[in-house]
């Protein structure tokens, strides 16, 4: 009886391990596999989000440029959402990409020149599409089914938004909210990347920096197996696309954003030296639209904690108290919060460098986080200007996407000390 | 009998996986935890890279910035090391960085002003130690103590290199090619990050990004207390430091290795001035290298890059691949390959006619210690006067096993993402 049963556990362990590759049960880290984390990382993904364009409706104006790369041998599709700063998917359409494929995109084309790619290849909008799109950006207006829906967008003179990008079976007219869309449409291969570029030909300074990779995990498969199949199940407390399946279990796999950030801040004016933020958000507990699509009230997100650091180490924070205070900054779900810090956050005086802490959990009356509640993710970008001059780069997050949301800290008169999340996740 | 038998083992499997953290036996991510991984990511880290800095010394010219930042609410203290492009580690200080302290360096006053940050505040360097600086960069010579060691960098008129910056223990002068710097110097906590920016003001032009955050995994301890503790072993095949180690003992560092293949965008259009450059940090192979005073010196300090396949917008690949004991001197080891895509691309592209498409870089090299190549890829898109940097995707993380060249009339691998499972 011994030796069989020794010999069942050896020969289950054996044949486990290289199924699913090397476990270490003691050190660090416990996997080395890839594909096999909740840290956003740049490697080939199945989603790719680009967190925030602005289209210029003028010719030879603002615009956002991006690039989509299939790096497997095989062909892919590539579906593509257009949403908009409060989150509605305005346009989608679709990237049939050869093995090792590679395609760019201009904004403008598409949004005011209206020229898409399908799989049958370039197309371009009716007038009328069109000019339902150019409404929808600049009154925050768009009719569905019959009625009228407003607050869809933050009506301004530009188009702005977010995109996502999704590997799926073939081409495709379902949206995010269609729940089909993540039984039968997207998939779970990691043959996606890709980056992007703000471009201001009037003004002269280009940035950009990588689309955001977010991997499925595990990697493989479709809906259907993967939903019998215990070897793809899914070990995140949330998904990237959960909101959108609330309250069925989220089935997209892909891995959740982290929601806290920090990246260092410069100005001056004299010098021409400024610094801004590009912030995409999504938040999870919201009211049902009237429309259907589901929005926050008015559209405006509350920054749960924002805490500045001097070079001094001196700080000032802010943070929620319940109910949320009315003077603590808000933004729609995507916002470059204008080109000067000071235009939305806390301030020193006189002082021209340091570094800002985001806390962009959602916010919860209770105070108290199960990991079955909504936690919110983030996605943080840093822009510096030096005269004509810009650079961008992502802020560094203090957890992953799996860590619990950070309590308010010490320095907002919470009682958490600032700092990375802890290792281990629930 | 059975009962006996079975609640030992599960019991076992139980403590084992659950023990520490949150690991699942099957499916995916096994963990959820931070610091549990070999992918390289935007979080707080051990050590930052600076992949590729360049300064001119003529005031106004161009510069490298970094910032340094301490996201903890302990004093911190960060060892700066800079590298020549020949990996000749010139000069090393400190920064006492107090809790929530950010500290930003301009490169411009260290290598040519001479103003270092110390434990003890702001020091200047003598006029003999810069002019010792200066001739190194320059002229690529040094001496150290009696003997004069040659080629230690690419020696042009413009200061060009790397820097390391990692959190220790407290102010050193040790390097990171000391062995005592793995058992004394080094720290574990993932508390820093940073960015950083080139800044050329005459031509009106920056770009910038993260530093590379580069995690300690296990985290915490010190290297003592680690060599002992179980808990602190350390899974990684090598680590980023694994060169300048004893081979018998490789892992002291705990850092995450760098990955060997990258997929890089590119586009290039003469007419309207689009071109795409790429900065490269790879390590060299180490036998290629001498040592002079204690210090490892790359002879040739070439860019060994094994395969380059360059596809255009309509799939079509272009490839070099390194035969056999060949590499092609494709530059220094951290350099930035030129402004156009053509500086480093294969000649038949060209791109008058060629506009766009993806580079895929593999780097794969094993060093005669059997560690493998590490290397990180930024791509550089300008268009007239303005640019914009980004980092690239690896096509694995630094544990992934090197790619075998791919597809070629002789056979390969298909080139693509790397295996999930890495041994």
């Amino acid at each position: 009886m011994k030796l069989w049963l020794s010999f069942i556990v050896a020969l289950l362990i054996a044949v486990a391990a290289p199924a699913f590759g090397a476990l270490y049960p003691s050190g660090g880290p416990h996997s080395t596999d890839n594909d096999d984390s909740c840290d956003i990382a740049l490697l080939p993904a199945a989603t790719l989000l680009l967190p925030y364009y602005e289209v210029d409706f003028g010719a030879g104006g603002k615009t956002t440029l991006f690039t989509v790369m299939n790096v497997s041998n095989t062909e892919r599709i590539a579906h593509v959402t257009v949403l908009t700063d409060r989150s509605f998917p305005l346009l989608t359409f679709d990237l049939r990409l050869a093995p090792y494929d590679t395609r760019s995109i201009n904004l403008y084309d598409v949004i005011v020149g209206g020229r898409i790619e399908s799989c049958d290849g370039p197309e371009t909008l009716s007038a009328e599409m069109l000019a339902r799109v150019r409404k929808a950006f600049t009154t925050g207006i768009v009719p569905v089914d019959s009625r009228l829906c407003g607050s869809i967008s933050g009506a301004g003179l530009n188009a702005a938004g977010f995109v996502t990008i999704d590997l799926v079976a073939s081409c495709t007219t379902l949206t995010l909210h269609d729940r089909a869309y993540f039984t039968d449409a997207i998939r779970f291969d990691n043959v996606l990347a890709g980056d992007y570029q703000h471009v201001d030909p009037r003004n002269g300074p280009a940035e950009g920096s990588s689309l955001v990779h977010i991997r499925a995990i595990p990697e493989g498969g479709d809906a259907g197996t993967r939903a019998v199949d215990p070897k793809y199940q899914v070990n995140f407390p949330g998904t990237f696309y959960g909101r959108y399946q609330d309250p069925a279990p989220p089935l997209d796999a892909r891995q959740p954003l982290p929601t806290v950030f920090v990246a260092p801040w410069e100005t001056d004016r004299r010098a021409g030296v400024a610094t801004s933020w590009i912030i995409w958000r999504d938040v999870r507990s919201r009211d049902p639209h009237t429309c259907g699509y589901s929005e926050i009230d008015d559209g405006r997100l509350v920054f749960p904690e924002i805490v500045r650091f001097d070079d001094s180490e001196n700080a000032i924070g802010e943070g929620v108290d319940a109910p949320p205070c009315s003077c603590l900054p808000t933004g729609p779900e995507t916002s470059a919060a204008g080109r000067y810090a000071d235009d939305h956050f806390l301030q020193f005086e006189d002082v021209d460098s340091g570094w800002l802490y985001f806390n962009l959990a959602e916010w919860l009356p209770s105070g108290e986080w199960r990991p079955s509640d909504p936690k919110g993710q983030a996605w943080v970008v840093a822009s510096r200007t030096f005269g004509s001059a810009s650079t961008m780069a992502d802020a560094v997050a203090l957890g992953n996407g799996c860590s619990r949301p950070a309590a308010e800290s010490e320095i907002s008169e919470g009682l958490a000390t600032l700092g990375p999340a802890p290792n281990i996740n629930p | 009998m059975t009962k006996h038998h079975c609640c030992p083992i599960l019991l076992l499997l139980i403590v084992t996986l659950s023990g520490e953290a949150a690991v699942y036996p099957t499916a995916g991510p096994r963990s959820t935890d931070n610091d549990d991984s070999c992918d390289i990511a935007l979080l707080p880290a051990a050590t930052l890279l600076l992949p590729y800095y360049e300064v001119e010394f003529g005031a106004g010219g161009k510069t490298t910035l970094f910032t340094v930042m301490n996201v903890s609410h302990t004093e911190r203290i960060a060892h700066v090391t800079l590298w020549t492009d020949h990996r000749f580690p010139l000069l090393t200080f400190d920064l006492r960085l107090a809790p929530y302290d950010a500290r930003s360096i301009n490169l411009y006053d260290v290598i040519a002003g001479g103003r270092i940050e110390s434990c003890d505040g702001t020091q200047t360097l003598s006029a003999e130690v810069l002019a010792r600086l200066r001739k190194a960069i320059t002229k690529g010579i040094i001496y150290v103590g009696s003997e004069s060691c040659d080629q230690i960098s690419g020696a042009g008129p413009n200061a060009i290199g790397f820097a390391t910056i990692d959190l220790v223990a407290s102010c050193t002068t040790l390097t990171p090619e000391d062995p005592a710097y793995y058992t004394e110097a080094i720290r574990f906590d993932n508390v820093l990050a940073g960015d950083y920016q080139h800044v050329d003001p005459r031509q009106g032009t920056a770009e910038g990004s993260s530093l590379v955050h580069i995690r300690a995994i296990p985290e915490g301890s010190d290297a003592a207390t680690r060599s002992l503790d179980p808990r602190f072993q350390t899974n990684f095949p090598n680590t980023f430091y694994g060169r300048y180690q004893d081979p018998a003992r490789l892992k002291l560092d705990g850092r995450q290795p760098l990955p060997t293949a990258f997929a890089v965008p590119w586009e290039a259009d003469t007419h309207r001035g689009i071109a795409t450059s790429y900065t490269i940090w790879h390590e060299a192979e180490s036998v290629t290298s001498r040592r002079c005073e204690g210090r490892w010196v790359n002879d040739y300090a070439r860019l060994f890059l094994t395969e380059m396949v360059h596809f255009d917008a309509e799939e079509n690949p272009q490839r070099e691949t390194v035969s056999s004991g060949v590499y092609y001197p494709y530059g220094t080891e951290t350099k930035a390959a030129g402004r156009y895509a053509n500086d480093l691309l294969p000649t038949s592209f060209d791109p008058r006619y060629e506009h766009s498409g993806w580079v895929y870089f593999n780097f794969r090299e094993i060093h005669s210690s059997g560690r493998k190549a590490q290397a990180w890829v930024i791509a550089t898109r300008s268009e007239g006067r303005t640019a914009s940097a980004r980092d690239t995707a690896a096509l694995g993380n630094g544990c992934s096993p090197s790619p075998t060249p791919s597809e070629t009339p002789y056979g390969g691998g298909a080139l693509g993402p790397a295996p999930n499972v890495n041994p």
